[in-house]
C-alpha cells in the first residue's frame, strides 16, 4: 500500500456514514471547514501570513528549460483558444497574452518563438479557419516570416480537417 | 510504494464495464499497446490552519488544480506544479495526501483538463478586469484629491510605476521628471555604455529622430487622454466565456507613462541606481571565460530584441523595455567585473516579520545548501543552452536572488526578505507624473462615481458566480461541478432541466467508471469525497503519502527503538522533527499517531490552550490579542481529540526537497 506509518483513516475500511467515529470526523471536518473555509495552507503567492514558509518555490526548481518552454507554449495555446472562442478581434488579444507571458517570467513575449507556436496551436484548437489565422498572422507576426511559419505549424498540429 | 493496492468495485454493470475498460487501458500501457492516461484525485488530510477540514485537488500529470477561498469571498481556481502542491501541503503543511488514480482515455483526459484550464483562463481574466476597475477608481480619486489639495495644483500626481526603480529614485519633489526629461536631472557623465550602444542602434535602425518623435507622440497621447471610466458595457460574467474588454483608463495611462520613461531613460542611457542590484564576489558567481563569451552573446541577443521592441505595436511595450534595459546594464556590469551581477528582484523593505524570520533562522544553513544547488543547476542550464530566452535568464536571475538573500541574512543577521510575488524584476519608483488630459472637478466626480459603480457591480457579479458556500460551493464541489459539466457537454439530451440528467451520469460512467455529485449528501466534505471517488470512479490505484513528520518518524524507527522515538517525538518540547511554528497554536502532544492516548493527550493540549488563553487575557493590554487568539485556537483544535478525532498535526517552517520521502 505504500503507507509509511500514521493513523490516517482508511476511507474504504471506515464505511462512510455507518460508524460513529466517522460521524465525529465528519462533524469535526465541517466545523473546521466552517471556521477556515477552503483556503490554501501555504503558498508562495498567497497573501496569507503563512507566505513566509520557504522552499515551496524550489519545489519546481528541477524543471528543465525545455519543460518550462513547453509549459509556456501550452499556456499561450490555452489562452489563445479561450480568447478565439469568445472574440474575433485580435486587437484585444495582446494584453491578455502579456499577462500569460508574465506568469512565466517573460515580459517581451514578441521575442519568444514559443509564443507564436502557441498562438497557432490555440487557433487550431479553437478550429478557426485559415482566413482567420491569416488575420492573426498579419496582426501579430508583423511581416516576420519565422513568426508566421511558427503560427502556421502550430495551427496545423491542432486543426482538424 | 506505488503498487496497485485497491480496486474500487461495485455491483453496477455499467461501472464494472468501466472498470474493466480501465484495467484494459492500464494493462495495455504496461504492454506498450495502448497509451494509458491517468487523472489523480488528491485528498489532503485536515490540519490546523487554513483548509483545516481537509482539502482536495485534481492532478493532470504535472499540473494540479484546486480551489482556494479568497478574500473577499470568492472561490479561485489555482494551478500549481504537482510537485510544488505536494511539497506545500504534504511537507510544509505536514498533512498526509491520499491519491486515487483514475484511468481515463486520452479523449477524456483532454476533455477534463481543458475544462479546468478554461475556467482558470476565464477567471484570471475576470479578476484582472476587477483589479483594473479598482485601479481606475484609485487613479481618478487621486486626481480629484490632488486638485482639491490646499497647495497649488501642479497638474501632476505621485504615482508608483513598476520597474523604474532600477534607474530612478522615488522623486516626489522632481516634478519635471516626466515633462522636462531625465538627462538634466541626473546630470551628464553617468552613462551606461550598453544603453548608449542600444540608443545608437535604435537611431541607426529607425532614424535619428525616432526616439524624440515617439516621446512627442506619447506625450500628446497623454495630454489627449480623458480619464473616462468604462464607457462600453463590461463583458458578462460567466464561467465559460472568456471576457474581452477594452483596456481600463488606468492601464492606458500607465502604459503611456512607461513608454515615455522608457524612451527618456534610453535617451539618457542611465546606469543602474546604487542598491538595486547584487554584485556577488563568491566563486558561485564567478564567470569562466567561456561563460563570459556566452554572456556577451546573450547581450547581443537582448540588444537585438530591444531594438525590435522599441518599434513594437504593443501598447504596453514600456515595462518590458525598461526591464530589458536594466538587465542589459546588469550583464554589462557582469562582463566588466567577471562575476554575475543580477538585478535585485526583492521589493525594498519587504522583510519577514520577526517571528517568521526567527522560525526560519535555525534552517538557514540547509536553506542555503538547497538554494545554492538550485542556482548552480540553473546557471549550468543557462550557459549550456545557447541563444537567449528571457524566461531562462529570469530563472537564473531569480535563483541567484534567492541564494543571495539567504547569504545576506546569514552574514549580516538582517531579516530574510519575502519571496517576491512578481515573476520579473519589478522594483518600482514613486514619481511625479502629469495627469492625463485636462479634466475639471465636475468631470472627475462624475467619472469617479461611474468607476466606483462599475467596480462594485463587477465585483458583485464575480461574487455571485464564484460565491463560497460551505455546503454547496467549496473546494470539493467545484471540482466535481467542472468534471460533470464537461461530461454533460458530451452527453446527449442536454435540454432537460435537471442539473445532471441521466445522460450525464451515463457519460460519467462510460468515461470514468461512475458518477459523483458532491452536492449530494456529505460528499462536500473532503475526506468523504475521496471515499466517493474510490467507490464510484475507475480507480486503479490508491496511494497514501505520509505527512512530513510521520515519514520522519518511520525513518527514525528503523534505526532507533520505537518506544524511544515515541517518547521523544510525541510532544512539542522534546521533538527533534518539529519546531513550534509561529502559525501553529500552542499544543503539547501530537495526537495524529496515537489513537488510544488521543483523549488523554487532547486533555493536556486543551489545558495548554487554556493556560495560554488565560495568559493572553492578562497580557492583552500590552501585547495585543495574539496570545489569546492562539490559546483559543489551541483549545478549539483540542476538543475533537477528546473524542478520538485528530485534526491538528503541526506544520513546518521549512523542509528541504531532498528530505522528502520518495514517491512515484
Amino acid at each position: 500500500m505504500g503507507r509509511q506509518g500514521g493513523t490516517t483513516v482508511s476511507l474504504r475500511r471506515a464505511g462512510v456514514g455507518t460508524s460513529p467515529r466517522m460521524l465525529l470526523m465528519a462533524g469535526s471536518a465541517v466545523l473546521a471547514l466552517a471556521v477556515t473555509g477552503c483556503s490554501i495552507s501555504v503558498s508562495s503567492t498567497s497573501d496569507s501570513s503563512s507566505s513566509f514558509k520557504w522552499s515551496s518555490e524550489s519545489s519546481s526548481s528541477s524543471s528543465k528549460s525545455s519543460n518550462q518552454k513547453e509549459s509556456y507554449q501550452n499556456d499561450v495555446r490555452d489562452y489563445t483558444e479561450a480568447y478565439a472562442r469568445s472574440s474575433n478581434d485580435p486587437a484585444g488579444f495582446r494584453s491578455g497574452l502579456a499577462s500569460v507571458a508574465q506568469k512565466h517570467g517573460i515580459t517581451n513575449w514578441e521575442a519568444d518563438q514559443a509564443t507564436y507556436t502557441g498562438i497557432g496551436q490555440g487557433l487550431g484548437k479553437a478550429q478557426v479557419n485559415q482566413s482567420q489565422l491569416e488575420v492573426y498572422k498579419t496582426d501579430l507576426a508583423g511581416g516576420d516570416a519565422a513568426r508566421a511559419t511558427a503560427m502556421q505549424e502550430g495551427y496545423d498540429q491542432y486543426k482538424k480537417e | 510504494m506505488g503498487a496497485p493496492i485497491a480496486l474500487a468495485w461495485s455491483g453496477s454493470g455499467a461501472r464494472a464495464a468501466g472498470l474493466i475498460a480501465a484495467l484494459f487501458f492500464w494493462w495495455g500501457a504496461g504492454q506498450g499497446a495502448l497509451a494509458a492516461t491517468f487523472v489523480d484525485y488528491l485528498y489532503v488530510e485536515a490540519n490546523e490552519g487554513d483548509s483545516s477540514g481537509g482539502h482536495v485537488a485534481i492532478s493532470f500529470g504535472n499540473e494540479t488544480f484546486h480551489f482556494q477561498h479568497e478574500s473577499p469571498g470568492i472561490l479561485r481556481i489555482q494551478r500549481q506544479e504537482t510537485a510544488a502542491f505536494r511539497h506545500i501541503y504534504g511537507m510544509l503543511g505536514n498533512r498526509a495526501i491520499r491519491t486515487s488514480r483514475i484511468t481515463v482515455s486520452e479523449d477524456t483526459y483532454t476533455l477534463l483538463r481543458d475544462a479546468f484550464v478554461r475556467l482558470l483562463m476565464v477567471q484570471d481574466a475576470q479578476v484582472e478586469i476587477r483589479d483594473a476597475l479598482h485601479r481606475d477608481v484609485a487613479l481618478i480619486d487621486l486626481m480629484l484629491r490632488q486638485r482639491r489639495a490646499p497647495q497649488p495644483n501642479t497638474g501632476e500626481i505621485l504615482l508608483t510605476l513598476t520597474g523604474l526603480g532600477y534607474f530612478l529614485p522615488d522623486a516626489p519633489s522632481q516634478l519635471e521628471t516626466a515633462r522636462g526629461g531625465i538627462v538634466k536631472k541626473e546630470g551628464a557623465g553617468t552613462v551606461s555604455p550598453a544603453l548608449a550602444s542600444l540608443r545608437d542602434r535604435i537611431r541607426v535602425t529607425y532614424g535619428e529622430g525616432f526616439i524624440t518623435e515617439r516621446v512627442t507622440r506619447a506625450r500628446a497621447r497623454l495630454r489627449g487622454m480623458e480619464p473616462l471610466a468604462t464607457r462600453k458595457p463590461l463583458p458578462a460574467v460567466t464561467r465559460d466565456r472568456f471576457p474581452v474588454s477594452d483596456a481600463a483608463v488606468s492601464t492606458r495611462y500607465e502604459e503611456t507613462l512607461h513608454a515615455i520613461f522608457a524612451l527618456e531613460l534610453l535617451q539618457a542611457a542611465l546606469p543602474l541606481r546604487e542598491g538595486t542590484f547584487w554584485t556577488p564576489d563568491g566563486d558561485d558567481f564567478r564567470l569562466e571565460p567561456a561563460e563570459a563569451l556566452a554572456l556577451k552573446e546573450v547581450a547581443v541577443h537582448l540588444e537585438n530584441d530591444l531594438v525590435r521592441l522599441a518599434d513594437s505595436p504593443r501598447q504596453d511595450w514600456g515595462i518590458p523595455f525598461v526591464v530589458g534595459m536594466a538587465r542589459l546594464t546588469a550583464i554589462e556590469a557582469s562582463l566588466a567585473s567577471g562575476h554575475l551581477v543580477l538585478l535585485d528582484i526583492f521589493p525594498p523593505d519587504d522583510q519577514l516579520p520577526h517571528r517568521h524570520d526567527a522560525a526560519l533562522r535555525p534552517y538557514l544553513p540547509r536553506m542555503k545548501n538547497e538554494t545554492r544547488e538550485v542556482f548552480l543547476q540553473k546557471r549550468k542550464q543557462f550557459f549550456t543552452a545557447g541563444g537567449f530566452r528571457e524566461a531562462d535568464y529570469a530563472v537564473l536571475e531569480r535563483s541567484g536572488n534567492l541564494l543571495l538573500n539567504i547569504d545576506r541574512a546569514m552574514a549580516t543577521g538582517t531579516p530574510l526578505r519575502a519571496v517576491p510575488k512578481s515573476p520579473f524584476p519589478a522594483l518600482a519608483a514613486k514619481l511625479s507624473v502629469p495627469q492625463p488630459g485636462a479634466a475639471d472637478d465636475a468631470l472627475l466626480e462624475r467619472e469617479l462615481a461611474a468607476a466606483q459603480t462599475a467596480e462594485r457591480d463587477y465585483a458583485a457579479a464575480l461574487g455571485r458566480l464564484y460565491a463560497y458556500n460551505l455546503f454547496r460551493h467549496n473546494c470539493v464541489t467545484e471540482i466535481f461541478s467542472i468534471i460533470n459539466s464537461a461530461l454533460a457537454s458530451k452527453a446527449p439530451g442536454r435540454e432537460t432541466e435537471e442539473v445532471f440528467p441521466a445522460s450525464t451520469r451515463a457519460e460519467s460512467v462510460r468515461r470514468l467508471g461512475g458518477f459523483v455529485d458532491a452536492e449530494q449528501g456529505l460528499a462536500f466534505i473532503p475526506f468523504v469525497s475521496a471515499g466517493a471517488v474510490e467507490r464510484s470512479y475507475a480507480v486503479v490505484e490508491t496511494r497514501e503519502d505520509p505527512s512530513c513528520r510521520t515519514a520522519r518518524l518511520a525513518e527514525m524507527k528503523m534505526h532507533e527503538a520505537p518506544l524511544k522515538v515515541f517518547l521523544r517525538e510525541s510532544n512539542t518540547i522534546t521533538s527533534s522533527v518539529y519546531r513550534l511554528d509561529p502559525d501553529d497554536s500552542d499544543f503539547l502532544f501530537f495526537t495524529d499517531d496515537t489513537v488510544l492516548l488521543r483523549p488523554l493527550f487532547g486533555a493536556f493540549n486543551l489545558l495548554t490552550g487554556l493556560g495560554k488563553g488565560l495568559l493572553g487575557v492578562v497580557t492583552m493590554p500590552v501585547e495585543g490579542p495574539e496570545r489569546l487568539v492562539s490559546g483559543a485556537r489551541g483549545m478549539l483544535f483540542s476538543f475533537p481529540e477528546l473524542v478520538f478525532v485528530n485534526l491538528r498535526k503541526g506544520s513546518m517552517a521549512y523542509v528541504e526537497k531532498s528530505a522528502e520521502p520518495r514517491s512515484n
